[in-house]
């Protein structure tokens, strides 16, 4: 596949995102050229953002973004190679235990005890975040009531389903009330039934309790409809930073993918050429268009085809999102 | 302190009580290894009882004294050597290095006292060691001094013989109760390496570890924690193990029974350091049980808990010293069998803890707290 040099939009520099916050909310956390190298390869590379106090912050990006690591670093887990960063005012390495009384972590992994039962592993996290007696039972109770687990409550999760052991997964970071609440892929394999509840308890934390949400996902929907903000990210740097609404406004294009009987080659001159193309990606047979306006530029696309005497087998239109704005961003999906 | 390693301990006991296998492991199997071994070679240890040599010291040289050897050795399988009265001593030292299982004295002024109404009294000498034999042997004799009785006194009730048992010190081997349970019991608290590590790297897997890295508790706190669950299970298991043989097989304790005290303690932790030593090397719990299998059996069979050391030639019985297994056991034999105390204990205690320590420094040296740290 010929792929575009994909293109770079700068980050909103963390001056802008800092006068915003000063405005609106402050910046409960603060990462500045955040950096995780094993040897030569470099995980994540230099990062700078800010996430606001009581804001949804998504961290988008396919598998092996670096994700994953950029998270374990602001949960204390990874000690970074270089850079810094601070949670609600504490530095990540020189105050990592004030952090962790502040954070909350769901892994991306079933981190519970299958032998025992949901109520049982709330038990011991929460006697491990120091919490005991009637304020551990109370916040037993209150996480599942959020998860709504029902009478499974005091069944081995070994027998859950997923679903019932992602949301026990899930109630385990909320034990203690997190000031911030790092979601690391929390609805992978996921029913649709139980994510929607993993959704729900979530909007209901940052909504009720105002909790701060760091929430990473390689599912553009989730973070579209659940994020306020979205950072993407790709081989280890972000890439794009903004409202999902506004990244798709500034970057996301309609994408028209068509399928033909011969090489799509002699088309892509002719094809480029159109006001309201913006590249062209050719595989063999399959041509991928990037426009401004996919409805707009279909026509004329056609015309082009139909005047060399070729044929379209498959014609699939892509409207502007998430998923289009990391394609055209990368050039690849956010599933490759 | 942060005490919320007690909370870590209670978990994965509660864990571990849910894990009917590992119970059976634990303790089923130990006990079922006991009651079989220590039934198919019972006859092996005792092959003497079946073939009796009972030295006799005859001190009162008299016709009933002759009458009485005479028939003793007309009593199968017993075969009765005379020494002279000046090698009672010699005796009493042979019977205690397990030369022989048991010798008689005959008193002077035996045949004279079977008239007297309370009657004649013979000792009886025994080797500790062999307390399941000691029964026989006084069955034998009383049977040939019921004989001469009936034969010698017209009124039975004024010729009553008492046999006063006298043990003749500390002997060197055991029997096969002091023997197997004790060493099956050794076995089964190595077994629970195999939990230990299993359940480390459990956590390893699951993420808990992961999990628990970001919260405010040191990884110190988990880690004693999760020793602490190994170390009760397996001083509990090694209790429940000694109890079984006291109670079903009547195993001496000794004549201190307190020293048993540190030997478990050594054993059991030496046991749990090398279930961090296996956790340190493994990557999987598969390989954690592999592992654990092979060196658990390995020091099982050097050090002596399967066969005793004492049959072994000399070399095998060097070569078992690297073990903590037979440290163990000999610590055991010297409190049950040779009835030492605490103080004789001490050097076998520090010996099991310098295992303890080289398994834990070393398995805490390997060990990787996540894959990809």
């Amino acid at each position: 596949m010929t792929l575009s040099k994909p293109k770079h939009v700068p980050v909103d520099p963390p001056a802008t995102q800092a006068e915003r916050a000063t405005v609106d909310q402050r910046s409960i956390v603060q990462v500045q050229d955040l950096a995780k190298h094993y040897g030569p390869f470099q995980a994540v590379g230099g990062v700078t953002f800010d996430i606001r106090e009581g804001e949804i912050f998504g961290l988008l990006g396919p598998n092996g973004a670096g994700k994953t690591t950029l998270i374990s670093m602001l949960a204390t887990l990874l000690a970074p190679t270089t850079g810094s960063a601070s949670i609600n005012g504490f530095d990540l390495v020189r105050d990592a235990k004030r952090v962790k009384e502040c954070i909350g972590l769901v892994p991306q992994e079933i981190a519970l005890y299958l032998q025992l039962s949901a109520r049982d592993n709330l038990h011991f996290f929460g006697r491990m975040y120091g919490l005991r007696g009637e304020l551990l039972s109370e916040r037993i109770s209150e996480a599942l009531d959020i998860i709504a687990l029902g009478p499974w409550a005091s069944v081995p999760v070994g027998g859950y389903s997923g679903g019932m052991t992602r949301r026990a997964n899930l109630a385990i970071g909320l034990l203690h009330k997190p000031r911030v609440l790092f979601l690391d892929e929390p609805t992978v394999g996921v029913d649709p039934q139980s994510r929607n509840h993993i959704f729900e308890s979530i909007r209901k934390l940052n909504r009720e309790d105002g909790v701060t949400i760091l929430y990473t996902t390689h599912y553009m929907e989730e973070a579209q409809s659940l994020c306020d903000r979205v950072a993407v990210m790709d081989y280890g740097r972000l890439i794009a930073l903004d409202t999902p609404r506004d990244l798709i406004n500034r970057i996301g294009t309609g994408i028209i993918d068509l399928s033909l009987e011969q090489d799509g080659a002699p088309l892509i001159d002719r094809l480029s050429s159109l006001p309201t193309v913006e590249r062209v990606e050719s595989n063999d047979e399959t041509l991928r268009v990037y426009t401004k306006d996919a409805q707009q530029a279909l026509l004329p696309i056609m015309e082009i085809v139909n005047s060399l005497g070729m044929h379209a087998t498959h014609l699939e239109i892509l409207e502007p999102n998430l998923e289009s704005v990391f394609l055209s961003l990368t050039g690849r999906s956010l599933r490759d | 302190m942060d005490l919320r390693f007690l909370t870590v301990a209670a978990k994965d006991i509660k864990i571990l009580l849910r894990d009917r296998m590992a119970f059976a492991m634990l303790l089923g199997m130990p006990i079922m290894l006991i009651v079989i071994l220590s039934f198919a070679l019972k006859s092996q240890f005792e092959a003497g009882a079946l073939e009796l040599k009972l030295p006799t010291v005859d001190r009162d040289a008299s016709a009933s004294s002759d009458r009485l050897v005479q028939l003793l050795r007309e009593t199968e399988g017993v075969t009765v050597d005379l020494k002279p009265v000046e090698a009672e001593q010699r005796l009493r030292e042979q019977v205690r290095d397990g030369d022989y299982l048991a010798a008689l004295v005959i008193p002077e002024g035996f045949a004279v006292s079977l008239d007297l109404p309370d009657g004649g009294e013979l000792t009886l000498l025994v080797d500790p060691g062999e307390t399941g034999s000691q029964g026989i042997v006084r069955s034998v004799v009383l049977g040939a001094v019921e004989r001469l009785v009936s034969s010698e006194a017209p009124d039975p009730r004024g010729a009553a013989v008492s046999i006063d048992t006298q043990f003749t010190g500390a002997s060197e081997d055991p029997d096969v109760y002091e023997q197997n349970v004790p060493g099956y019991a050794i076995l089964a608290a190595f077994f629970m390496t195999m939990f230990v590590a299993g359940s480390i790297l459990a956590e390893r897997f699951l993420g808990t570890f992961r999990r628990l890295q970001a919260m405010p508790i040191s990884r110190v706190a988990v880690f004693s924690g999760k020793l602490l669950a190994g170390f009760s299970v397996g001083v509990v298991q090694m209790t429940l193990l000694f109890a079984f043989g006291f109670a079903v097989f009547g195993l001496s304790l000794g004549d201190q029974p307190l020293g048993l005290i540190p030997v478990t303690i050594g054993v059991v932790a030496a046991a749990t350091g090398l279930g961090v030593l296996i956790a340190g090397f493994a990557r999987t719990d598969q390989q954690a049980t592999a592992f654990g299998t092979l060196i658990v059996l390995t020091m099982a069979a050097l050090g002596g808990s399967m066969v005793p050391r004492f049959i072994m030639p000399d070399t095998m019985q060097t070569i078992g010293l690297i073990t903590p297994h037979a440290w163990a056991i000999e610590g055991y034999h010297d409190i049950i069998v040779r009835d030492q105390g605490l103080v004789d204990i001490l050097p076998t205690f520090a010996v099991l803890l310098g295992f303890a320590v080289v398994f834990f420094t070393v398995g805490v040296a390997r060990f990787r707290y996540q894959f990809a740290d």
